[in-house]
């Protein structure tokens, strides 16, 4: 009784499960799609995800296995015992997939168009070279690349982010396939270019009534583009139903728990953001409230912040902690023909602004804003071209090292990359203790175990972290180390780098709120510097927007956020998702 | 206390085979060097005309060469010179060629150009021409030819350091320790090194192997340990006119420079995950 090759169904996986020899990765998964379906499979890192939309394509890793059953239309028996010559019929074909970082998806020595061309005359779906060549051209214009003559032409590196993904997606859509695999396509992407690239991705399969698979952490992006969603978690899927349903009416509580830590716009009756612990408590979106414009939406501004407005330039009552005027830094290129003129990237071009004691400060940018250029000189690791830097009371421009040490023990940064900024071969001990070995500091080894053991307790974790490698901790508990770090030596100005974008939402939420509370118990002015509005609307009361190494606009968060001036400010603003505002606009 | 713990997670975690196999055929080396000097089965230098040219037996385990001497014997006893020359020639590369390295590589701009352009010329003599040179000048002997084999590897110590320093200097945690105001000198002990140590180590063990069989060809070529003093690469070179006929004694001296080669490239790439909390199992 094979009911599996039902005529409408697209792809049919029943009881799947992947194996490693001592693991079970993902166990007892089921999908079933119709042609034109777009399903948005959710989940954290390790959930299994990304496993399973391996096991999908056929391309599961050396050394791990799949069991059940996958059906897809048009191909007869079961594909989870297919052979690879089978598969290489079915991939590129009638299933394609896009990636998510497209510059490693590409190949980098190959121009675009014979890449797209390929794809077309090795599943002879064009009747000669010639006409693939045509048609990759036409591909290429299909997914909106401006000039789709001299993108054909042009090789992966001479490509934006954005237009390399639409690249990927004209690859992927070019044999009109019945299934489209999106493995957090957008991930690698400003936020202007991701809704520019999600419309793209969501106008293509509706038009070629192509189905979408969608698979991303990110619930907002699901929102936007899915009309079903499987929740993941554990390698299971704990939830599943129509995107509205499993949104507005959670019934797994981890899928509570994801929603609320992913909802910046929502905070617990202390202002803090909701946790996956917390997450009882958390009011889901209602249907009924998405009705109206989402323009409604209370702005989650703590009371003590929006009592005194700050405006900006703040009034000179006190002297500012952070003063920048006028900053400039250009970095020579080197020159890539013998004779030819070396040039110059401005990365800032005359940037000012004051931040008073005391005072959140965000800085919100896109990649190549210039954004992470302020914050390094900031800390003093690079020297601006021209301009004038002080913090708390130290001229940065023109210092040299010796004269730096004082800044550094009032400033302090936590960095990104939650494991690049620990030192692999070091104890967490020594790693937090090493703004205390700064020269001229003294300091013996009993106090510095006691304020090791303090600064663990502040950040949450357990004592016995202090003998640990970085690599034995989760993302969010490499983040505590890092803030750890960065407190110990009590400065008076955080420098934070984005420090949650590469942490998955339940954690980030976590580690938000830790920063929000140091912050407080610390006493500390924070400089928040992130590419994400939604987190930054939330923590921080003042912001600048920059945009090609200036400010664009600056002011307080609900000024900058309901009421943006410059185009560019508004640009970011309504590019920038919420779960909220996707599903009202649904 | 914090001690205890760290010792016992070491002896816990399991030993690899494959520093288990290097250890031992080191140490099967060394024990044959050790044991040469108090004893050889024969005078190694000893030449006994009436026992010329025989093959394994009770009285000489390896056989004899052209001049009756003793196979097993000088096999021991090469094993002194091979393991000086490494163990010299690696000391001098990996103590002058890493420093530069990490200096090329933290310091960037001309020291970095000075350093590196001064490993590529030195890269340009082949270290059996500098020895050829050295011997020229200094006569044919074990040291000189240490000395141009350490020489020689000096510029494979210094862009692996460097590579591995651009590296780790390009990491957060560096900007990390920067923001700390760490000076240079402790951003390089405390965070360059312990964090590039893998990768020496895995050239150390490479260079090794190098420069056991660099003294062979010089040796071979006598331009390494004179003679009488037997050492692997001459007795492999003498045993060459003998190939057809007595082909025993080219595969005994060739197979202890395998053995030496084998078990110093095991032992390095052995301690290098070793020392590699990542590959730490426990969590």
């Amino acid at each position: 009784m094979d009911t599996s090759h039902n005529a409408a169904g697209l792809i049919e996986v029943k009881n799947l499960s992947i194996t490693t020899k001592t693991r079970t990765l993902v166990s007892n998964f089921n999908l079933r799609m119709h042609p034109g379906d777009r399903v948005g499979l959710i989940g954290e890192s390790g959930s299994g995800k990304s496993m399973t939309a391996s096991a999908l394509m056929g391309l599961l890793p050396e050394g791990v296995s799949a069991q059940g059953s996958i059906h897809f239309a048009g191909h007869e028996g079961n594909l989870v015992d297919a052979s690879d010559k089978q598969w290489q019929k079915i991939r590129g074909k009638d299933m394609t997939m896009v990636f998510q970082e497209p510059l490693t998806a590409l190949n980098p020595l190959m121009k675009v168009g014979p890449q797209v061309a390929e794809i077309m005359t090795s599943h002879k779906s064009v009747p000669s070279k010639s006409a693939a060549r045509t048609r990759a051209v036409e591909m290429l214009a299909s997914v909106k690349l401006p000039d789709p003559q001299r993108a054909a032409r042009a090789y992966p590196h001479q490509l934006s982010g954005g237009q390399r993904q639409r690249a990927m997606l004209a690859m992927a859509l070019a044999n009109k396939p019945g299934l489209l695999l999106c493995d957090e396509p957008t991930t690698a992407l400003d936020v202007t270019v991701q809704r520019q690239v999600l419309d793209l991705i969501l106008e293509s399969v509706t038009e070629l009534g192509t189905g979408l698979l969608f698979i991303t952490h990110d619930l907002s992006v699901v929102a936007n583009v899915c009309d079903r969603v499987l929740v993941m978690n554990n390698g299971q899927v704990v939830e599943e139903g129509s995107t509205e349903e499993v949104f507005t009416n959670p019934q797994h509580p981890y899928t509570r728990g994801l929603l609320a830590a992913s909802d910046l716009n929502a905070t617990d009756e202390q202002g803090r953001l909701f946790t996956v612990a917390s997450a009882a408590a958390y009011v889901p979106p209602t249907t009924n409230e998405l009705e109206p414009q989402a323009a409604a939406q209370p702005v989650p501004v703590p009371e003590q912040l929006t009592a005194g407005e700050p405006r900006f330039p703040l009034p000179s009552e006190a002297e500012p902690v952070i003063s920048v005027e006028d900053l400039h830094r250009s970095y020579p290129v080197a020159r890539s023909t013998l004779f030819g003129k070396p040039s110059e990237v401005h990365a800032l071009r005359g940037v000012s602004f004051e931040v008073a004691a005391g005072q959140r400060f965000g800085v919100v940018g896109e990649s190549g804003s210039g954004k992470s250029t302020l914050l390094r000189i900031l800390a003093g690791l690079d020297q601006p071209t021209s301009g004038s830097v002080k913090v708390a009371g130290n001229q940065i421009s023109g210092a040299k090292e010796r004269d730096l040490i004082q800044l550094r023990q009032q400033l302090q940064i936590v960095f990104q990359d939650p494991m690049g900024s620990l030192d692999p071969r070091m104890r967490v001990s020594d790693i937090i203790a090493e703004p205390l070995l700064a020269p001229g500091q003294k300091m013996d080894s009993a106090k510095q175990r006691k304020l090791v053991a303090e600064m663990l307790g502040a950040v949450g974790l357990p004592q016995d972290a202090a003998d640990r490698f970085p690599h034995q901790f989760s993302g969010g508990q490499r983040q505590r180390i890092s803030i750890a770090r960065a407190l110990i030596c009590e400065p008076r100005v955080l420098v934070a780098d984005e420090p949650v974008s590469a942490l998955d939402v339940s954690v980030r939420a976590q580690v938000l709120n830790l920063l929000s509370d140091l912050v407080d118990d610390y006493q500390l002015t924070l400089v928040f510097v992130s590419h994400d509005l939604g987190v930054v609307r939330h923590l921080c009361d003042n912001v600048v927007v920059m945009n090609n190494g200036q400010i664009v606009e600056s002011g307080s968060t609900g000024q900058i956020y309901d009421n943006p001036q410059h185009d560019y400010t508004r640009t970011l603003v309504s590019s920038s998702m919420s779960l909220r505002s996707e599903l009202s606009l649904r | 206390m914090a001690e205890e713990q760290v010792l016992a997670a070491r002896t816990r975690r399991k030993l690899s085979p494959t520093l288990i196999i290097g250890a031992i055929l080191v140490a099967a080396v060394v024990l044959a060097a050790l044991v040469s000097f108090i004893w050889t089965p024969y005078n190694p230098v000893q030449a006994v005309p009436a026992d010329r040219l025989q093959g394994s037996s009770a009285a000489h385990l390896m056989g004899t060469d052209r001049y009756g001497r003793d196979v097993f014997s000088g096999i021991l006893y090469g094993a002194r010179i091979t393991l000086l020359v490494g163990l010299v020639a690696v000391g001098i590369a990996l103590l002058i060629g890493t420093p530069l390295g990490i200096l090329a590589g933290m310091r960037r701009g001309i020291t970095e150009e000075v350093t590196m352009r001064g490993a590529d010329i030195l890269l340009a003599f082949p270290a059996l021409l500098v020895a050829i040179m050295f011997g020229a000048v200094f006569g044919a002997s074990t040291l000189t030819a240490m000395l141009a084999i350490g020489i020689g590897s000096i510029p494979g110590f210094a862009r692996v350091a460097r590579s591995g320093t651009l590296q780790v200097m390009s990491t957060e945690y560096i900007m990390a320790a920067r923001a700390s105001s760490q000076s240079s000198w402790r951003i390089a002990r405390r965070h360059v090194m312990p964090n590039i140590i893998g990768m020496v180590v895995v050239q150390c063990s490479v260079s090794f192997a190098i420069a056991v069989l660099a003294e062979a060809a010089l040796s071979f070529l006598g331009l390494g340990t004179p003679p009488p003093v037997p050492s692997w690469g001459r007795m492999l070179q003498e045993s060459q006119q003998f190939l057809g006929t007595y082909p025993m004694l080219a595969v005994w001296p060739g197979s202890a420079i395998a053995v030496a080669v084998l078990g110093f490239t095991l032992l390095g790439d052995g301690l290098r995950d070793r020392f590699d909390p990542k590959l730490n199992g426990e969590r």
